[in-house]
Parts: C-alpha cells; sequence; structure tokens
C-alpha cells in the first residue's frame, strides 16, 4: 500500500445547474492520495458531471474543487490535466486514424518541453521510451502499429486509459470503463485498473458491483446530484439509504 | 516484436530526384512550359498552406484568397510607393500576412464547423470588395503594374524579367517551403495539429490548448499563401482585386480534394493537374471547367483523400498481402 493520508483532492458544496435540473448538489468529497475511490449511484445520479466538473470539461455553477491544495476551480480542461488529472471518458475518446503508438505519442509528448518546430518528433527518443512503456502498461505492445479504429472495443478502452496515462497524472478519472466488454476484456481490463491503482491516486466510476467490491476500498454513493453514503463496502451494502434509493431499485 | 513508426513522409530521394530533375530542365524548356511550371510551383506553396490548414488541422477555410492578395500587394505597394528592394518587399508581405493572420485567425478560429467556413468566405468578401472599391490603393479591377526590383545576393544581381530566372526564383522558394513545411508537420507541433485534427475534445483532454494550435496553424497558413501571393505578383509584375477572388480560395479547395489533403503532397499533385488543364484546355474552351468538376466527381468516388489516398491504401493493401 501506497503512503496514504494526505488530501489530493477536495470539493467543497460543488453543484452544477442545467436550467432547473440540478445534476450535482452542494458535494463535498475528499480523496486521499493512493486511493482508489468508486463512485456508485443510479443512473442520471450525477456522477459523470461530477467528474466532468473536476476534469473542466464543464464549469461549476457553484463550489470549489481544490487539487493538492491548489484552486482549481473553473480553470480550462487543458490546464487542469497539466496539473496532473486524466480523464477517461465513458465513450471511447482516442485519435481514430492514428496507430497506437501514435495515440498514446501525443499525450506522452505534452510533458516534453522542446518544441523546436523542426525536430523530427520521431527523433524524440526519451517519448518513445515512455510511449513504449505505457503500452507495454496496458496490455497493447504488440498492437503499437495497429490504427486505433481498427481495434476491438476493450482494446480501444485500453487505449484510451493509455492516453490518459500519457499525461503522466497523479489523478485518474475513469467514467465506467468495464461497459460493453466482453468476460474476457472486462478481466483484463480490472487487472490493468488494480494494477494501477498501486501507484496512481483514482475515481473509478462504475454499474458493476462485482468489480467495484473488487477494486475499491471505499465507495461513495450519488443520488440526485448528492452523496448519501460513504464508506467500505460492507457498510455501503449494509446502508439502508442506499439499499433503498440503489439497490432497490435495481431490482 | 511490434515494429512501429509515425507515419512515413514522402522519402527524401524522391524529393531529390524531382529537386534534380527541375533544375535540369530549368533552361532547356520550351517558355510556355516553363512558365506552367512557374505557375505550378507558385501554386504549390498556396496549396501547401491551404494543406496545413485544411489537411493538417482540419480547418476548412473558403477564405484563404484573402491572404493571397494581402501578399500580392504586401509587396506591390511597398515596391511601387517607397521603392524598397526586393526582399524587404517580400518581407513586408510576409509581415502584413502573419499580422492580418493573427487577426482574422484570433477572431475566426474559435468557430467550428460551418461557422468557420462561413466567417473566413465573409473575410474574403470583405477584403475582395474593399480592394475593388479603393481604387486609390489597389487599382480595383484593373490593378496596378510595378517594375519588379532585381534579386540581388551580395554581389550578384539577378533581373526577375529573364524567364529562366523567374523559373530557379520561383523553384527556390518552392522547394524551401517544402522542406520547411514538411519537418513543420513532422515535427511534435505538427503532431499536436494532426491530434487537434482527428479529435478535438481528446487533444485538449491530454493537456493542448486547442485554440493557441489552431490559430497557430492559421498564422502559418496565412504566412505561405501570403509568400505566395507575392511570388505571384513578382511573376505577373501586376496585381489586381482579383488576387483577392474566392475563385482564388476555392481553387484551393479543389487542389486539396483532387490530390489529397493532409499529405502536403497532395495538393502539389492538385495543382499539376488542374492547372495544365486551365492552360491548355481553357486557352480555347471556355467551359474547361466542367472537365475538373467532372474530375473531382471521379476522384471522390474512389477516396475522399484524393489521389495520395487511394494511392497510399493501394500500396498498403500489398503490403499487406
Amino acid at each position: 500500500m501506497t503512503a496514504q493520508g494526505k488530501v489530493i483532492l477536495e470539493t467543497h458544496g460543488l453543484t452544477k445547474r442545467f436550467g432547473g435540473l440540478v445534476a450535482v448538489d452542494h458535494v463535498d468529497f475528499k480523496l486521499e492520495e493512493g486511493e482508489l475511490r468508486a463512485i456508485i449511484g443510479p443512473n442520471g445520479a450525477g456522477k459523470s458531471t461530477f467528474l466532468n466538473l473536476i476534469s473542466g470539461r464543464l464549469k461549476p455553477t457553484e463550489g470549489k474543487v481544490i487539487f493538492k491544495g491548489e484552486d482549481i476551480t473553473g480553470l480550462p480542461c487543458h490546464e487542469i490535466t497539466r496539473k496532473g488529472i486524466a480523464l477517461s471518458l465513458q465513450l471511447v475518446n482516442i485519435f481514430p486514424e492514428l496507430t497506437d503508438f501514435e495515440n498514446i505519442w501525443i499525450g506522452a509528448q505534452m510533458r516534453f518541453k522542446h518544441r523546436n518546430p523542426f525536430v523530427k518528433a520521431e527523433t524524440l527518443a526519451p517519448i518513445r521510451a515512455k510511449v513504449e512503456e505505457i503500452c507495454k502498461m496496458v496490455g497493447l505492445y504488440d498492437k503499437m502499429d495497429e490504427v486505433a479504429s481498427n481495434l476491438s472495443h476493450g482494446d480501444q478502452k485500453l487505449l484510451d486509459i493509455g492516453i490518459a496515462l500519457s499525461t503522466e497524472p497523479s489523478l485518474l478519472l475513469l467514467d465506467e470503463p468495464l461497459a460493453g466488454l466482453s468476460r474476457k476484456e472486462f478481466a483484463e481490463l480490472t487487472e490493468v485498473i488494480r494494477e494501477l491503482s498501486k501507484s496512481k491516486t483514482i475515481i473509478l466510476i462504475e454499474h458493476n458491483i462485482d468489480a467495484v467490491l473488487k477494486l475499491a476500498r471505499k465507495i461513495t454513493v450519488l443520488d440526485r446530484g448528492k452523496v448519501i453514503a460513504e464508506g467500505s463496502p460492507v457498510e455501503i451494502s449494509e446502508n439502508v439509504k442506499v439499499q433503498e434509493v440503489y439497490l432497490g431499485r435495481r431490482r | 516484436m511490434a515494429k512501429y513508426r509515425l507515419k512515413p513522409t514522402l522519402s527524401g530521394c524522391m524529393l531529390a530526384t524531382a529537386v534534380v530533375i527541375l533544375v535540369a530542365v530549368g533552361p532547356l524548356l520550351p517558355a510556355s512550359l516553363r512558365s506552367l511550371l512557374i505557375d505550378i510551383m507558385i501554386f504549390s506553396i498556396y496549396a501547401m498552406a491551404f494543406d496545413i490548414l485544411f489537411g493538417y488541422s482540419n480547418q476548412f477555410s473558403y477564405g484563404q484568397a484573402t491572404f493571397f492578395g494581402l501578399g500580392a500587394y504586401g509587396i506591390l505597394l511597398p515596391v511601387l510607393h517607397a521603392g524598397v528592394n526586393l526582399w524587404t518587399g517580400i518581407l513586408i508581405a510576409l509581415v502584413l500576412c502573419v499580422i492580418f493572420g493573427l487577426g482574422l485567425g484570433f477572431l475566426s478560429v474559435r468557430l467550428g464547423g460551418a461557422y468557420f467556413v462561413i466567417i473566413t468566405i465573409i473575410f474574403n468578401m470583405v477584403f475582395y470588395l474593399l480592394a475593388l472599391s479603393w481604387t486609390w490603393l489597389t487599382g480595383g479591377d484593373d490593378g496596378l503594374t510595378f517594375t519588379v526590383p532585381p534579386a540581388t545576393i551580395g554581389p550578384l544581381s539577378f533581373s526577375l524579367y529573364n524567364p529562366v530566372v523567374n523559373y530557379y526564383f520561383a523553384l527556390v522558394f518552392f522547394v524551401a517551403s517544402y522542406v520547411v513545411l514538411r519537418r513543420f508537420v513532422a515535427s511534435p507541433i505538427g503532431k499536436i495539429l494532426i491530434a487537434i485534427r482527428e479529435n478535438e475534445e481528446r487533444a485538449s483532454l491530454v493537456g493542448y490548448n486547442v485554440f493557441r494550435y489552431k490559430l497557430l496553424a492559421f498564422v502559418i497558413s496565412a504566412l505561405f499563401t501570403g509568400l505566395a501571393g507575392a511570388l505571384y505578383a513578382i511573376r505577373t509584375r501586376y496585381a489586381s482585386a482579383d488576387y483577392f477572388s474566392i475563385i482564388l480560395s476555392g481553387e484551393a479547395i479543389v487542389w486539396a480534394i483532387i490530390g489529397g489533403s493532409g499529405t502536403l503532397i497532395g495538393p502539389i499533385i492538385g495543382v499539376a493537374i488542374i492547372n495544365p488543364i486551365i492552360y491548355y484546355v481553357g486557352v480555347f474552351w471556355r467551359h474547361y471547367l466542367i472537365i475538373i468538376g467532372l474530375l473531382l466527381i471521379l476522384v471522390l468516388r474512389f477516396s475522399t483523400k484524393g489521389i495520395v489516398g487511394v494511392v497510399k491504401s493501394r500500396l498498403a493493401g500489398r503490403r499487406a498481402r
């Protein structure tokens, strides 16, 4: 286990309204470094919106997002990425016409400073090494030369997470990474996430309870934009409110 | 072990061969063919500049002639009124295009898709109509002629009125532009532009300021379009409001689509196919545009990536077999 106790991310009264709809409603949230936190909740609970607010894709209506002690509320998403938060969206979001290698290269070169307009990108050896390392990490090393749009859905998801990793995040936001995968892909990706959780702080939105119980030590439950429970898997499954709102409704 | 590389570019050997041939045939060519080649080289610079915008950063400008006209007048007016030398004139033209590129880009680059197309058309029309009506400055429809100063390099001085000199003059700029732009698109910044073309949202999610890079592409495109405009003014010793013509903006699109956008070499092939048609057929048949239209349909029937796209996929298919 990594050193814990230090808060890496907190939100204070984070709120997002779309017209009359309150998608995220005064959420106070704390995440410790090295944690793998699962966020669960019924459809429309505001889970994805919550991640979008943290990553800067959406601007909060009210409230604050504090990352490593710094207020990042309302910054554009490319700046938030540079500060070390990477988001992998629910739908596969890659560079379809490029190879896996190039896909990951794009993110990997972001941290490198030399932007001499006449350097051939291919000659930058440190980036190349990093791309290879990430390809190994997500299990795409043998497919580096393949064009991303030709990959299976599961591999595209792995690539998506690879792109997120290539920006060297200290906090990784995964929005339903396991949705729509085959049994084999599911197992592969679960393993990748477990492996990643040893070195990174992760927020995981997931509908699949088995995966959540396998991966996370702490779970936050959202319903209608509000946090209704937080705790260990056992606490959550025994929580009456959660059973009513979430497990009950699922039946 | 996986073999991998970033997208291959046209091999240096082919480029070198092409340059050697172009250099060698210069003095031997019949005058009309030489003249055609000069046009092709100059318009190729324009076509490549457009490709940086359309093919590499997915910004479909229908107003690129704005910068062609600015480049042309950017050299003509200082030479005509202030008597500056050739190099200073070209420099003024380029600086002018960068300034206007920044300004117009700042206003338009944020707009996506159809809005970008429309606003670039509007810019183009504004500049065209201004050039038409400000006859005191531009000469309007009749245009202005000027005496082209000699190209001086140290103690040497070459008159651009000599067609062979003019040919080599265009060749130098054409090759230099190709090499510079080829290196640019292969550089890390080039990769970022391609990423933005492929998926703008993802590019910003890996930490790139999409607006800034799109603006950069816009300005570089303006710069090289302006260079082409200046060279064309030098070649024709003339500029008129027609250098801002929206038809010229449309031609860049046709070159890119026929040759294959996002390849640099494709738009050059586009120019090399279209211009001879205009040059040889246009003189005796008024409706030569029909041929170009049919050609466009024919190419699009096979591939949206133009001739280069078709060739590339055939080659890739053969390699896979």
